[in-house]
């Protein structure tokens, strides 16, 4: 078995990385102490550490505010120049707390300046507090495009023991294309980073319940709560899970703060495989024909 | 071939063709009353989901009234767009005296499929026998239907046959003015599909003045990548139809044409067909859904049948110039360079993968 925890946590400014780290230490501690060897955060937690770069006023993630009170002419002004000291505060800590922890520390998101470009790119830490890999989003919201965010252009897979884990990072959860690919890459665990704007009961449709389903294989999602919605929920094949629900665990609200737990057993996945997998209904041919032409007409 | 085989073959043939005969389905259509269905026009169309009861028919004109039935209440709720399952075609096992027989003595279908009291000794065999009055039963419906309604009529699958024999699970769709605009055939053959099935090779778009529709096949909508395809090619509406055993299980019925119009920004119709014979527990909800955040209610259904397991028509009206504001709300992003980077190779790479290791392992 193969324990994982996902944090739901509110996003809002913090004065110093003192702060920061003492809102997330404790959490990260007590899913650890809960026997979490994963322990998953949402998206965008890094943007907490804007206010250190910027001291305002407000609590609230609101970036264009936040641009306002900085004097920054645009929020991909702000971003670019916070932006390479919040990714140092952001590993130099989640480094250290994977290390006191001893987990995988999957801790959302960070937005980072590489090559001249801004993105929103995920981490993975191993409990010894080194990277084991990075993932940058690959798909933007328009809010983020106005940001100045670039998009990814490769999906990565990283083996930590049993699990093999792929980042569906924010947005690219309304991308099937993204899971599938991790998928076909032998992906068992997915990892959702997630930020949304709203929530009701249908939302499971659009999140990563729908890529779960679809490559049948685990999925951790972390949401921001706060101003942020969204259940943080830990998902598996619907057969694999009572009343056929899909969903190992989830949170109880759409808002607030919450640890979510679940054990993930990775040979009664395989088993549930053996007994049907969706993949051997592949159409290739036809998917050869239509990828990625049918795209260039469009995009 | 054995000349007891030859007789039975054209017997056989001979039988299906006159309960298949187009006069005699167009005579039990005449005489009624076809009240007209409400013009779809660019901004809206009246759309129906038909949870259809398969029972066993004798013949063709049986099976049309029964069709005539269930469309005059669609066209009566307000739908110009009427959607039947997939098998609609099951109540023609009834067109053969034994299979008829057999299953009205408990048999299953894989057993009568087997029975050697059938003249023909297999099912792809047995199929293929049928198909010729399937096609021409659904074709000679569907065109009726269509053209004394007003409406257009996705009149459920059939079995469709080409030159070489194969077999495909194909959705037939009529024009109101009753032409035939084109057919589907099924793109991902289900377990039980596999031993006849051959899958289609492309997703066709078929643009009606109102719109542009897909029909994929039940299980064609598990595979994202089906509507992706249709997305890109300008669908608004995906038709879709099923015959399964589990769609009154929520979440697992969710994994389909659900998910995928999220995905998609069109509208969705799902019409079940209903079975409880020959071993056959096929069942609904039917329902037709839109894009979570078309609608100010937030909820993805625009109406559901009341119950998985009784025969019910359902419409809801498609608001056609709301998804078009909806889709330019909603713009979305797309990686061309990642798409091109990981498919389709992506697929052969895993096929490559399979082959070698004979199933999918994840541990």
């Amino acid at each position: 078995m193969f324990h994982v925890s996902t944090i739901q946590h509110p996003l809002t400014l913090v004065a110093s990385p003192q702060e920061f780290y003492e809102r997330v230490h404790p959490l990260i501690e007590r899913a650890a102490t809960n026997g979490a060897q994963l322990v998953v955060l949402p998206n965008y937690i890094g943007l907490m550490l804007l206010g250190v770069s910027v001291r305002a006023e407000q609590k609230s993630l609101a970036l264009g505010e936040l641009a306002r009170a900085g004097n920054f002419a645009t929020v991909s002004e702000l971003l670019c120049t916070a932006a390479p000291g919040m990714r140092d505060f952001y590993l130099q800590i989640f480094s250290t707390l994977a290390k006191r922890a001893r987990v995988f520390l999957a801790p959302g998101t960070v937005v980072e300046m590489h090559a001249g470009r801004l993105y929103n790119t995920a981490y993975l830490f191993t409990p010894e507090g080194t990277v084991v890999g990075s993932q940058k989003q690959t798909h933007r919201t328009s809010r983020e495009i106005a940001w100045g965010l670039s998009q990814g252009e490769e999906l990565s897979v990283w083996d930590i023991g049993d699990a093999r884990i792929g980042f569906v990072v924010g947005t690219d959860v309304a991308h099937p294309e993204v899971a599938r690919i991790l998928a076909l890459q032998n992906a068992n665990l997915l990892i959702h980073p997630a930020a949304y704007p709203t929530y009701h009961d249908e939302y499971f449709l659009l999140d990563l319940w729908r890529d779960v389903q679809g490559n049948q294989i685990f999925g951790v999602q972390s949401c921001a709560g706060g101003e942020f919605r969204g259940k943080s929920a830990i998902y598996a094949p619907v057969e694999m899970t009572r009343a056929h629900t899909g969903i190992l665990a989830q949170a109880t609200s759409a808002d607030g703060e919450e640890i979510i737990r679940a054990s993930l057993d990775f040979d009664a996945l395989q088993k549930n495989l053996d007994a049907y997998s969706v993949f051997d209904f592949f159409n290739y041919g036809f998917y050869a024909r239509a990828f990625p032409s049918t795209y260039r007409g469009r995009v | 071939m054995a000349l007891k085989e030859f007789v039975l073959t054209t017997t056989t043939q001979a039988s299906l063709a006159y309960k298949a005969r187009g006069s005699a389905i167009r005579g039990a259509l005449a005489n009624r009353a076809y009240p007209r269905a409400s013009q779809p026009t660019r901004d809206r169309v009246g759309a129906a989901a038909v949870q259809m009861h398969s029972e066993l028919v004798d013949d063709g004109a049986q099976f049309a009234l029964k069709c005539y039935a269930l469309a005059r209440q669609a066209v009566e709720g307000g739908a110009a767009l009427i959607v039947f399952p997939e098998y609609a075609w099951l109540p023609l096992l009834g067109l053969l005296p034994a299979a008829r027989a057999l299953i009205e003595n408990g048999f299953t279908l894989e057993r009568v499929l087997q029975e050697p009291a059938m003249s023909e000794s297999s099912a792809p065999r047995i199929f293929q026998t049928l198909a010729p009055a399937i096609k021409s039963i659904l074709e000679t419906t569907g065109r009726e239907l269509a053209s004394r309604f007003g409406a257009y009529i996705m009149i459920g699958t059939g079995i469709a046959l080409n030159s070489a024999g194969q077999m495909f699970n194909t959705a037939y769709l009529f024009g109101a003015d009753g032409a035939l605009i084109g057919t589907q055939a099924k793109l991902h053959p289900t377990a039980r599909e596999m031993s006849w099935m051959t899958p289609g090779e492309d997703l066709n778009i078929f643009t009606l003045p109102f719109a542009k529709l897909a029909m994929p096949v039940c299980m064609d909508y598990s595979f994202w990548e089906t509507t992706r395809i249709a997305a890109l090619r300008g669908v608004d509406i995906l038709l879709g139809f099923s015959a399964e055993e589990n769609a009154n299980e929520f979440h697992l019925a969710m994994r389909g044409i659900a998910s995928r119009v999220q995905e998609s920004y069109a509208y969705g119709i799902q019409a079940c067909g209903i079975a409880n014979f020959a071993g056959l527990n096929f069942c609904g909800p039917s329902y037709i859904v839109a894009s979570i955040g078309m609608r100010r209610d937030t909820t993805t259904f625009l109406a559901r049948t009341r119950t998985p397991n009784v025969e019910e028509v359902i419409t809801a009206e498609l608001d056609l110039a709301r998804l078009r504001d909806f889709r330019a709300s909603q713009a979305r992003d797309s990686n061309l360079e990642l798409y091109r980077k990981y498919l389709p190779q992506a697929y052969e790479s895993y096929r490559a993968r399979v082959t070698q290791d004979g199933k999918r392992r994840v541990v």
